[in-house]
């Protein structure tokens, strides 16, 4: 089947209900290599304690059982005591792990989760193992899906206000980050969203307060980017309000 | 279920079997779940039995520590023990395993079973969280006190890495981290709990 075959039945899906849409979705070729791309946006300022966003809830279509694909928002912060370079970071957000039989519309392995890092570097990873958690709840419509640091000296990683899992701070520097994406392993899987039903990112905040200490106000942030497009280029991301103050976007997937 | 499926399942299932003679789950019923009397983990009678020391199991347990899960080795009482939930048993390894097997495909992909245990399974940091007082440290209710449990042990899991992105361009880490994960399974009702990365030496 061609790739054009599929984008079709991706964008007849995008009408469907979840079930219809999971069917429509079997037509995606099986997982070939592993390649790690992703649509967002990086918030920065000299503090911030925590990242916030909204995000809607939708099953993206994967390649199949090896497929999977996430959104999140996610605090990062280099490690003072380290050479430059190390980072920490901590992320909640929604994922699809693997899917196996589309055309009965199962939803097996859609849940919420939470990953962190102690020690991270751009070009080997992870190098303290990566702390990964998935609850098997229903992933809610439109939920919150926040990181911070709170008065227990711990980040949360948290949906709905509620915690998934915590994490120790170490020396996690000032000036930390907030970061917002969709990700995807394999290029036949979708990161969520369809051009006719895009995920939106929305009242996307961030946390200030005094370095050393946790924030106390959530505000929307000021300073912000999309990230450059990466490859491939159906990966789609956009500012709802372009020139504007807000932050809010959205990610979808277009094979059209 | 597909065929295809079926077949991806097999050496798994058979794997865990063989784990489950040699690593020392505590119990195993071998009896087939009765869906039609599900009980909650809150209300089902447990028996927790502190482990003895050494082994898989407190090497698991220890573990769990860092990721602020609490497990005990647990043993269902004896059935004289349990009144009108007498034919209540604990649903057997192989259909844990399956039910954790579904809960993360992509995660489990090329995955093998290491061990199966009967356990209580509490999750400190999981749960509900309320600040008391304005400024003051959050609290947080666990959602599984002393549950009762299936810990389903995998290794070779894949943890999809998800880290930051360098400024100004797609990141270039590894796409996937291989390590063990424990997915906690009702033991009563099948039902999926948890999935936690857990480092493990063995």
């Amino acid at each position: 089947m061609s790739w054009k075959m599929v984008a079709a039945g991706c964008l007849v899906a995008a009408a469907l209900p979840l079930t219809q849409q999971m069917a429509a979705s079997s037509a995606l070729p099986t997982c070939t290599d592993g390649t790690h791309s992703d649509g967002g946006l990086t918030v920065f300022t000299s503090v911030i304690y925590g990242a916030h966003a909204r995000i809607t809830s939708r099953n993206p279509p994967v390649c199949g059982t090896a497929g999977d694909s996430t959104v999140w928002s996610m605090l990062v912060a280099p490690r003072v005591s380290l050479p430059s370079g190390n980072y920490s970071y901590a992320q909640a957000g929604y994922g699809r792990f693997g899917i196996d039989d589309p055309v009965s519309g199962d939803t097996r392995g859609f849940h919420p989760f939470s990953e962190n890092c102690a020690r991270f570097t751009f070009e080997a990873g992870c190098l303290t193992k990566t702390k990964f958690f998935m609850a098997t709840d229903t992933v809610p419509v439109d939920a919150y899906y926040t990181t911070s640091y709170e008065p227990d000296g711990r980040v949360h990683m948290m949906y709905g206000g509620n915690p998934l899992k915590t994490a120790t701070v170490a020396d996690w520097a000032a000036a930390w980050q907030a970061q917002y994406f969709g990700e995807a392993h394999h290029p036949q899987d979708n990161i969520v969203g369809l051009p006719a039903n895009k995920t939106n990112l929305d009242n996307v905040k961030i946390l200030n307060g005094v370095p050393g200490q946790q924030g106390t106000d959530w505000v929307t942030p000021q300073s912000f980017n999309l990230l450059p497009q990466g490859l491939p280029n159906y990966y789609k991301q956009a500012l709802q309000n372009p020139g504007g103050n807000s932050a809010d976007f959205q990610i979808w997937t277009d094979r059209s | 279920m597909t065929l295809s499926k079926s077949k991806k399942i097999l050496v798994p299932i058979a794997a865990s079997i063989a784990a489950v003679a040699t690593v020392g789950s505590v119990y195993a019923s071998a009896r087939v779940f009765d869906g039609s009397r599900q009980v909650t983990p809150s209300s089902a009678p447990h028996h927790v039995v502190k482990p003895q020391g050494g082994g898989a199991e407190q090497e698991l347990e220890d573990a769990l520590v860092s990721e602020h899960i609490e497990i005990d080795s647990y043993a269902p009482p004896p059935r004289k023990d349990r009144g009108e939930k007498l034919d209540q048993n604990p649903i057997s390894s192989t259909d844990a395993i399956q039910h954790a097997w579904d809960s993360a495909p992509s995660i489990l992909n090329g995955a093998t079973v290491a061990s199966t245990s009967l356990v209580t399974l509490t999750t400190s940091d999981y749960g509900s969280e309320a600040t008391p007082t304005p400024g003051g440290s959050p609290v947080i209710t666990p959602k599984y006190q002393a549950a009762p449990a299936w810990a389903v042990v995998f290794s070779n899991a894949q943890i999809p890495a998800g880290g930051p992105v360098p400024t100004g361009g797609q990141p270039t880490p590894p796409a996937y981290e291989s390590m063990s994960v424990v997915v906690f399974i009702d033991a009563y009702t099948g039902a999926q709990m948890v999935l936690t990365s857990v480092d493990l030496t063995s």
